[in-house]
């Protein structure tokens, strides 16, 4: 699972993403964990873009049993997880947390630019794999 | 009786859907945009977990956490069919994934233009939006 965590991360930086926090937490009201990509691309260029280059990247490649697209999660800066990792500093590791990245906020038009580029190149990589 | 009740509930959503139209169409009040997309939703898998169990009323006080619309569809026994949906379609699933993490209180937060604007096409596009997909299902279609 941690390991899956990283490869997911590392892929979505090689597709030009580049989220600024990358975490497994642990939600206490679902009771589950959830790889959160928290980009301000989800601000700028919505949700169901980043989902539908996300589901191409998984139908591109697959990262095991140890992640699946149903495990990962955006989180735009408004939302209360954005928070929650924010309060990290640097990569860490906690009982209901497992911090991969705390980058700085990009500025929205370089979020923009990233998110449109990461939509690109998946579908292009799901296209090669097809 | 239940049959009435589950129709009342799922008019809920369909007049709730109308007033976020109406909101998107005067390009204002983007929170509650997204609200009430979201809210809709809400409604009518609400309206379907009525129906199909025969009770008088939703019975969302049985779920933790109340509101998040991944649970609610569990609840009223809609996995296999969303399952099937989002392997016959990439953008359903797009869809759905962006409409089922909907947050309740965010008419309590910032939300942007795009992200509003973004939820409310994923809840109403007409060919592979989610509320069109919930009408066929309640409809029994």
């Amino acid at each position: 699972m941690i390991v899956a965590g990283e490869q997911l991360a590392d892929k979505l930086d090689t597709l030009g993403l580049a989220p600024e926090l990358v975490a497994w937490l642990y939600d206490p009201d679902l009771e589950e964990w959830r790889l959160l990509i928290a980009t301000l691309a989800v601000d700028t260029i919505g949700r169901t873009k980043l989902y539908s280059g996300l589901l191409d990247l998984f139908d591109a490649g697959a990262f095991g049993d140890a992640l699946t697209v149903d495990d990962v999660q955006f989180v735009a800066s408004w939302e209360r997880s954005y928070e929650r990792l924010r309060a990290f500093a640097e990569p860490s590791a906690t009982a209901d947390a497992h911090v991969y990245r705390c980058a700085p906020t990009p500025d929205p038009s370089r979020a923009e630019r990233r998110g449109r580029i990461f939509v690109k190149r998946a579908r292009q990589a799901a296209r090669r794999a097809a | 009786m239940s049959e009435f009740d589950s129709y009342w509930c799922f008019g809920r959503a369909e007049e709730t859907l109308r007033s976020a139209i109406a909101l998107r169409r005067a390009n204002r009040d983007h929170v509650n945009l997204y609200f009430l997309s979201g809210l809709a939703v809400e409604h009518a898998l609400g309206a379907i977990r009525t129906k199909r169990a025969g009770l008088r009323r939703p019975d969302y006080e049985a779920l933790r956490p109340t509101h998040h619309l991944g649970r609610l569809a569990r609840h009223g026994g809609l996995e296999e069919e969303l399952a099937q949906t989002m392997r016959r379609s990439h953008a359903f699933s797009a869809h759905w994934r962006a409409v089922v993490t909907w947050v309740s209180n965010a008419r309590y937060a910032k939300v942007g233009a795009r992200e509003a604007l973004d939820l409310h096409n994923a809840v109403s596009d007409a060919r592979t939006g989610v509320m069109p997909w919930l009408r066929t299902i309640y409809h029994g279609r």
